[in-house]
């Protein structure tokens, strides 16, 4: 047992430490993207508040209208009216057209309840570029990034499984943190960051690998399918169930109304409200309408679906969600990763157990170096390499934390009217995680520490007191009060800053005194090592 | 609401297990509690927290109530374990046990 426990340590602290960096940054963006749509909204404060769905039928009605009128010759419409999880908070109308050319036209709109088209806003990334992030990086093409975090997300796996088999006290250790003994404070903090949220810890890494198993199973269609220009389809139609759409007949015939479409379907569908209506083919006579429900219904990332024929308005078929097969494991898996069904309070525990993950690589990488540094010799070659991990772990985890919040201050400070503005706010981000980077290079690691963190605690702290100077959407306004309802989605975003920035406040404060401790513990025993008398270190 | 239960059942749970164990007794009581108590205190939280995994599973469905009970579950242990950490003699209220817990 011991042998296996000792390879396994040896698997955990290598698999965990290799690709440590960017499992710390698939976390954090990953864990932003929770609130992907509320940050979407906060990054467009100009936008009006979110469409009022509780009559979801003159909705679908008036966009469908405006689709009809917008493109009449569209070979299909998509028809969404907003849940709290959409990427647009207003009822939204998409449609393609086939051009003479054979390739095909997509566009949109966004409307409010009144009809009137929603402004378009400014050029923002918004929460979608943190979501995409997460697994499709930036500035390397998306199904590279794909491949890299299909990788991350195995060697994760291999170093929570190793580390489960790893830790003897797994329940004996679980409620104990002993702060301030240096490396056991490490150790603690990471083996009860992980112990606690491991459930989450095991789901999120798991459903990410199921999210790109398609990219790596590729060789497993090919030998199934065999080599051809049809590859996508056929496994499309046998694996997913997606059948190509049918030929129009060129026979016009108008379209049905809707409104009954869309009282049988929520008859069918119960609780689960309607929130999709897709057309194909309208104006034929072929035309064909699908009312689906939502996500938030259930833990599935999958969708009920009703199918009319779109000039008689007669029942075709029902496609409930399916609970039978191997797709229904992908889909509570891939369900589970995205959490589209949870509410406000599910979400934040989502997020907050995705932010333990990040804090648990944290802890892993300082872990990591804490141990080597006492096993350094005097002299040893290997101090160079171990200076530059140290210092590049301030970097990465204190400085993406300012280079993600410097994100949501380049969303305010940028001008408007900038060319590429939304790309600008992305290369913000990087640029700060640079000026890190190199400033965490440039100092003694912890002075670095110290400045990194104040720097995080003041910039995530100052993120509400900057929308209020520079937006009517600060706390001011969203916070529900009597008589005022709020908005708690932009308000949420204000608050949860706050906390991080105290957060980052209380480590920053824990830093500083470290950094004023007197007898540093490790030069004081090197220098015993030279044969030295260690004197008293000043205060740094 | 539900899930606001569901953590009022899960922090006396978790830190009834906190306090079954001999080494936080120490924290909590400035000393070790007789072995039937510790016991006791053992049985007491494994119930509190099936209740609480239970309650989940009625009020949203076995899915979802698994889901978020693994969620109400790491921020209960987060709670007790800050407190244990900074204000270890608080954990006994997380119990409702008044005074040094001898109950």
């Amino acid at each position: 047992m011991n042998a296996l426990r000792q390879s396994m340590s040896w698997m955990h602290t290598w698999t965990g430490l290799l690709l440590g960096w960017v499992l710390f940054f698939m976390f954090l963006t990953g864990s932003a993207a929770y609130y992907d749509t509320e940050i979407d909204r906060w990054m467009k404060p100009e936008l009006p508040p979110m469409v009022d769905v509780s009559d979801p039928v003159p909705l679908f009605q008036l966009a469908l209208d405006h689709a009809k009128e917008a493109a009449p010759e569209a070979d299909n419409y998509f028809i969404r009216i907003p849940t709290s999880r959409s990427y647009s908070p207003y009822v939204t109308a998409r449609w393609s057209m086939t051009l003479p050319d054979g390739k095909r036209e997509f566009d949109n709109v966004a409307l409010l309840a009144d009809g009137s088209v929603v402004p378009e806003g400014r050029d923002t990334g918004g929460g979608q570029a943190l979501y995409r992030m997460h697994w499709a990086f930036h500035y390397i093409p998306a199904s590279l990034g794909e491949i890299f975090a299909g990788f991350a997300a195995f060697f994760m796996l291999a170093a929570i499984v190793s580390g489960i088999i790893t830790h003897k006290k797994i329940f004996t250790d679980f409620f104990t943190l002993r702060l301030g003994k240096g490396q056991r404070s490490w150790l603690d903090s990471h083996n009860i960051i992980s112990v606690m949220s491991l459930p989450y810890q095991i789901m999120i890494t798991f459903s990410g690998l199921i999210f790109v198993a398609s990219t790596f199973f590729i060789p497993i269609f090919l030998a199934q399918y065999g080599v051809s220009n049809d590859l996508v389809k056929t496994v499309s139609e046998e694996v997913f169930g997606f059948s190509e759409s049918v030929a129009r007949t060129g026979e016009p015939v108008e379209l049905t109304d809707i409104a009954p479409l869309i009282a049988e379907t929520q008859a069918i569908l119960g609780n689960e409200p309607v929130t999709r209506l897709s057309i194909e083919n309208p104006g034929d006579a072929t035309a064909i309408i699908h009312v689906q429900g939502s996500f938030s219904e259930s833990i599935l990332r999958d969708i009920s679906s009703v199918r009319f024929d779109g000039a008689s308005g007669e029942l075709q078929s029902i496609s409930p969600r399916t609970f039978e097969g191997s797709m229904t494991v992908i889909d509570t898996f891939e369900g589970l990763h995205e959490a589209l069904f949870a509410g406000p309070v599910l979400r934040m525990l989502f997020f907050i157990s995705g932010l333990m993950g990040g804090a648990m690589i944290a802890t892993g990488l300082v872990l990591w170096t804490k141990k080597r540094r006492q096993k350094l010799k005097v002299g040893d070659k290997a101090e160079r390499n171990l200076i530059i991990i140290e210092r590049m772990n301030v970097g990465v985890i204190a400085g993406l934390s300012i280079a993600i919040a410097s994100y949501f201050w380049a969303n305010r400070l940028l001008p408007l009217d900038m060319a590429n503005r939304a790309d600008w706010e992305l290369h913000s981000l990087f640029l700060v995680w640079l000026v890190t980077l190199i400033h965490s290079l440039a100092r003694p690691p912890q002075r670095a520490w110290t400045e990194q963190l104040i720097c995080a605690a003041v910039i995530f702290a100052a993120i509400p007191l900057l929308n209020a100077f520079t937006t009517s959407i600060h706390l001011g306004n969203t916070l529900p009060l009597p008589g005022r309802p709020g908005d708690w989605a932009l308000a949420g975003v204000d608050l949860w800053m706050l906390l991080i920035g105290l957060t980052f406040g209380y480590a920053a404060r824990i830093s500083m005194k470290k950094q004023a401790a007197p007898g540093d513990k490790i030069r004081t025993r090197r220098k015993k090592q030279a044969g030295e008398t260690p004197a008293p270190v000043p205060a740094e | 609401m539900i899930l606001l239960i569901a953590v009022l059942l899960a922090l006396p749970g978790f830190s009834a297990l906190c306090i079954s164990m001999k080494k936080h007794q120490r924290q909590v009581f400035n000393g070790p509690l007789p072995e039937t108590m510790s016991q006791s205190y053992r049985r007491l939280g494994v119930a509190l927290m099936a209740l609480m995994v239970l309650w989940c599973m009625i009020m949203m469905g076995w899915s979802f109530g698994l889901v978020a009970s693994c969620g109400v579950a790491t921020v209960a242990a987060l709670a007790v374990i800050i407190t244990l950490t900074f204000r270890p003699q608080l954990v006994r209220f997380y119990c409702w046990l008044p005074g040094n817990g001898q109950t």
